[in-house]
């Protein structure tokens, strides 16, 4: 490909810059936890574990904390559910139009949020749906399930379909094929798109804005209070928090299941 | 039809009214919505909306934003792909966990980090002050550019990654031992093949830039740099104008799907087009 | 399994199956009756819809119409698990993600069997097909025919009413082929199981099977034994595909015995049906039917001999392939000496042949009378 020294340097250089800007927040963001100078001033000039004793003693940002676990779980077990059916539904199963059928289960990627937001909104309203979690969390099944469907679809088209034929012929029941055959063939595919829908739940801003009110602020609006309007040092510890779990989840992924195949768009 | 068929297609049922309750079904509710105002079918909000300045101009500002991010994240992660792809296939797991990490890595939070290195501060705004005299980036509309470029930058470069990746080969060694310079080769060989994947990057890089909601209010410091998705939050929440904010919201919708719409027409063009190789 | 030696029974007969795709018959009245025991072979080219009747016996695919009698019942409304089949398939459609045991265990798993009893079966047909030193290892990790073996283990592990074979050996090259060739003859031998056999290998199915059935555009154009079959083709289509490759036009009956084609006469063994003295056809003439005097020395004195010159000649197998034309007649044969010559015969050479009607068949033509 592309040779000689010059070049080489060049491109060397350019992606050395791209890198940094890549890491850039995290790079900042990590040393202001780990202190306890001014939450906006970098580099930091003090080292300390301050702001995570503060973290865990913080109330409002505990709750939060605890709120999006709850609606990441419980919204991830929903998604996971619905991106199985899905996935299956569009590659196996017998259905007209069936790039259409696919381009409307990967549509909550595509539909602007803030659109899906206010829709559910006017949806749940008069239900007396918003402000509850149950809100938050079918919206969040909803907007996250396309990250598990497309790496199922992925994965379901790589299947070799005479295996359920094999174990229908020798004796399964449809279902029993599909625990014993498919399932378990699946479950890469499903534990990665399951553990990637929770960390899009769990950063999930623009729909949640519409549907919480002050008892249900998710970690990201709480985030965005502590950040931009009743500034709270806490945030950096929250953030560092943040960074470490979901680098140490994807890097968990990659390690184990190359994740990076399944995700171009 | 078989039954493993018909389980399958049972399944795919349960999954389409689910999204039918709970996407299709909102999405209908919002056109709806828009067009009932007192009482009365009207168009009134959308006319409205093509024929206001404040509108209009929001919506030049989304589209140009959104645009310049584009361009600018299709030329970073086509760097950073074709970087990766020419590395040794062991040593690019590496390269890829930064793409992907950054892809999935809290958006809040790393724009809560571009506040501090954009901010007054920070030691590479004082430099770069000292070098070319007073410069404000954060709350301005560069700031929402930094923050959406370096949001969909991961999503792009995995994108042209993949394209680049399905390129064979023998082909490029065909082309060297042809007597192309590695130059012409890219030029000729690799740029072209891997035109569906920056179409594919485009469009994905456009509908997430077109309807970011949060960049700009943490990065754009107030209601002067808003784009389409905050004054559509601003007239439901704060103004309480909720057939206005819902016909908003619509056009930035059908913006999206006409843009990813028109990328799809030059991405599937490109498959079937011969390719001249003089 | 064991063969039944008291009476013969009927182990599966289908009637008047239909099967339309998108308004397309693609399997037209089949039917046929097999034998406790018996291996029958479904031959045909791609498309002859052999495949879809294994697919409708086993339940994967369901017929228009017709009916499926499994050991005196009726098994059309049985859903395929139930049916107590076993299969082997093309690609072997092992399980990946489980074991070498855990494959061959999965149809007794699914029936709940006992552990003992289980490990018991799966040993004995692991070791059947020599494969019981594998038992923990994963199919990935295994060789095409190797796993070809445990797809075979797999099958028998349950003890079928009726084995069924898509295709096992289309993968497999050459060498293989014949091992495994070998192997399920041998197999068939000592268990004495009933077998459905698809191939488009003609081959495979006079080497295995008892009964063969040759299907064309979704109808049995012949079913009967091997040797039946390669003496007595019923038609044009089962001739050719038996290896007539000699076919001459405009051919006359003349009676039991001899055909016409132009000056010549031409010997004949049989005679396809509605075969009247007089009437028009084609005649079909096996390659070592032709036998050539100079290069088969017994042959020499008999009386009708032909001259003929040599226009080709090539090695297959141990056998020497001549292409040859009639002197008195403008027809190009393909004849075959059953040795090697050496050197082989040169273009242009005199020589004379003689039919032997034992491979040479007449078949009327369709549009001579009606």
């Amino acid at each position: 490909m592309l040779q000689g020294k010059w070049t080489n340097g060049i491109i060397y250089f350019l992606v050395f810059l791209l890198i940094l800007f890549i890491l850039s927040p995290l790079i900042v963001i990590l040393p202001i936890s780990f202190s306890n100078s001014d939450m906006f001033q970098f580099p930091p000039d003090s080292f300390s574990l301050e702001r995570y004793q503060t973290l865990f003693q913080d109330e409002q940002a505990l709750s939060s904390i605890w709120l999006s676990l709850y609606i990441g779980l419980v919204s991830t077990v929903l998604a996971t559910l619905l991106g199985l059916l899905a996935g299956l539904g569009v590659v196996r199963g017998r259905f007209p139009f069936r790039s259409l059928l696919e381009s409307f289960f990967l549509g909550p990627l595509i539909v602007p949020l803030v659109t899906t937001g206010i829709g559910l909104l006017i949806f749940f309203a008069p239900l007396g749906m918003t402000g509850s979690s149950i809100g938050i969390i079918l919206a969040h099944s909803v907007i996250i399930s396309p990250y598990i469907t497309r790496i199922l679809i992925a994965s379901l088209r790589q299947f070799n379909v005479s295996q359920e034929e094999a174990a229908i012929v020798h004796g399964a029941t449809p279902w029993y094929a599909f625990r014993t055959i498919v399932i378990p063939q699946l479950l890469p595919a499903i534990l990665s798109g399951a553990i990637l829908a929770f960390l899009v739940s769990i950063d999930e801003y623009t729909v949640t804005v519409f549907l919480a009110n002050a008892d249900t602020i998710t970690i990201p609006i709480r985030i965005y209070q502590f950040v931009s309007m009743d500034i709270n040092p806490v945030v950096t510890a929250l953030a560092g928090l943040i960074v470490i779990c979901s680098f140490g989840l994807i890097a968990l992924l990659e390690w184990k299941w190359k994740i990076h195949r399944y995700l171009e768009m | 039809m078989n039954r493993m068929t018909r389980l399958y297609t049972g399944m795919g049922f349960i999954a389409i009214l689910y999204l039918f309750c709970f996407f299709l079904y909102p999405l209908l509710k919002v056109f709806y919505t828009s067009l009932w105002i007192n009482d009365q079918f009207t168009f009134d909000n959308y006319i409205k909306i093509l024929t206001t300045s404040i509108y209009t101009q929001v919506l030049m500002k989304t589209l140009s934003v959104a645009v310049i991010s584009t361009v600018i994240a299709l030329g970073l992660g086509y760097l950073m792909a074709y970087f990766i792809v020419t590395r040794r296939p062991e040593r690019q797991g590496i390269w890829l966990l930064i793409v992907v990490s950054s892809m999935f890595m809290s958006l809040t939070v790393r724009l809560y980090g571009w506040l501090i290195i954009l901010g007054e501060n920070s030691p590479i705004l004082k430099a770069l002050t000292s070098l070319f005299g007073k410069i404000q980036l954060l709350f301005s509309e560069k700031a929402i550019v930094v923050g959406i470029v370096h949001f969909i930058l991961p999503f792009v470069t995995l994108t042209i990654y993949t394209s680049l990746k399905k390129i064979e080969p023998s082909l490029l060694e065909a082309s060297n031992m042809l007597g192309a310079s590695p130059l012409r080769t890219f030029w000729r060989i690799t740029f072209p093949l891997s035109l569906p994947g920056i179409y594919a990057g485009g469009s994905i890089a456009f509908a997430l830039s077109a309807s970011t909601f949060l960049v700009p209010i943490m990065l754009g410091g107030g209601p002067k740099n808003y784009l389409i998705a905050n004054i559509a939050y601003d007239l439901i929440v704060t103004v309480g104008n909720l057939d206005m904010g819902a016909a908003l919201s619509f056009v930035l919708f059908v913006m999206v799907i006409l843009i990813l719409s028109i990328f799809n027409l030059l991405e599937r063009r490109g498959q079937h087009a011969p390719r001249k190789m003089d | 399994m064991a063969r039944s030696n008291s009476k013969i029974e009927i182990a599966i007969s289908l009637d008047s199956i239909v099967k339309e795709y998108q308004g397309e018959r693609v399997i037209d009245q089949v039917g046929f009756q097999l034998q406790e025991g018996e291996f029958l072979s479904l031959l045909g080219p791609s498309g002859s819809g052999k495949t879809t009747i294994l697919r409708i016996v086993a339940g994967l695919v369901k017929p228009d119409s017709g009916s499926i009698i499994l050991k005196g019942k009726n098994i059309e409304h049985i859903p395929p698990h139930l049916r107590n089949m076993g299969m082997v398939f093309q690609q072997y459609a092992l399980f990946p993600h489980l074991t070498v045991y855990e494959n061959v265990a999965y149809g007794l798993k699914a029936r709940r069997l006992e552990k003992k009893v289980m490990k018991e079966r799966v040993s004995k047909y692991l070791e059947l097909v020599d494969l019981l030193p594998f038992a923990k290892r994963k199919p990935k990790e295994l060789s095409g025919g190797q796993q070809q073996r445990v797809s075979l283990a797999r099958a028998l592990a349950t003890e079928p009413i009726l084995l069924l074979f898509d295709e096992p050996l289309s993968n497999l090259d050459a060498r293989l082929k014949e091992q495994m060739l070998h192997e399920i003859h041998t197999l068939h031998r000592t268990l004495g199981f009933t077998a459905i056999y698809v191939t488009h290998d003609q081959n495979e199915a006079l080497y295995l099977s008892d009964k063969i059935a040759v299907l064309n555009h979704g109808k049995i154009e012949q079913f009967a034994s091997p040797e039946k079959i390669l003496q007595h083709p019923k038609t044009p289509f089962v001739a050719d595909f038996f290896g007539y490759v000699n076919r001459l036009e405009d051919a006359i009956l003349q009676d039991n015995n001899t055909a016409t084609v132009g000056q010549i006469n031409v010997p004949i063994g049989h005679q396809g049906i509605n075969s009247l003295a007089g009437k028009k056809g084609q005649l079909f003439i096996r390659p070592n039917a032709i036998q050539v005097a100079e290069y088969q020395q017994t042959l020499v004195k008999d009386k009708g001999n032909l001259p003929a010159v040599v226009l080709d000649a090539r090695y297959r197998g141990g056998e020497t392939e001549v292409q040859i034309q009639l002197v008195n007649e403008a027809v190009n044969l393909t004849a075959v000496i059953p040795k090697m010559i050496v050197p082989s015969p040169k273009q242009g050479e005199q020589i004379s042949i003689v039919f032997d009607s034992s491979g040479i068949c007449f078949f009327p033509g369709d549009d001579s009378d009606e």
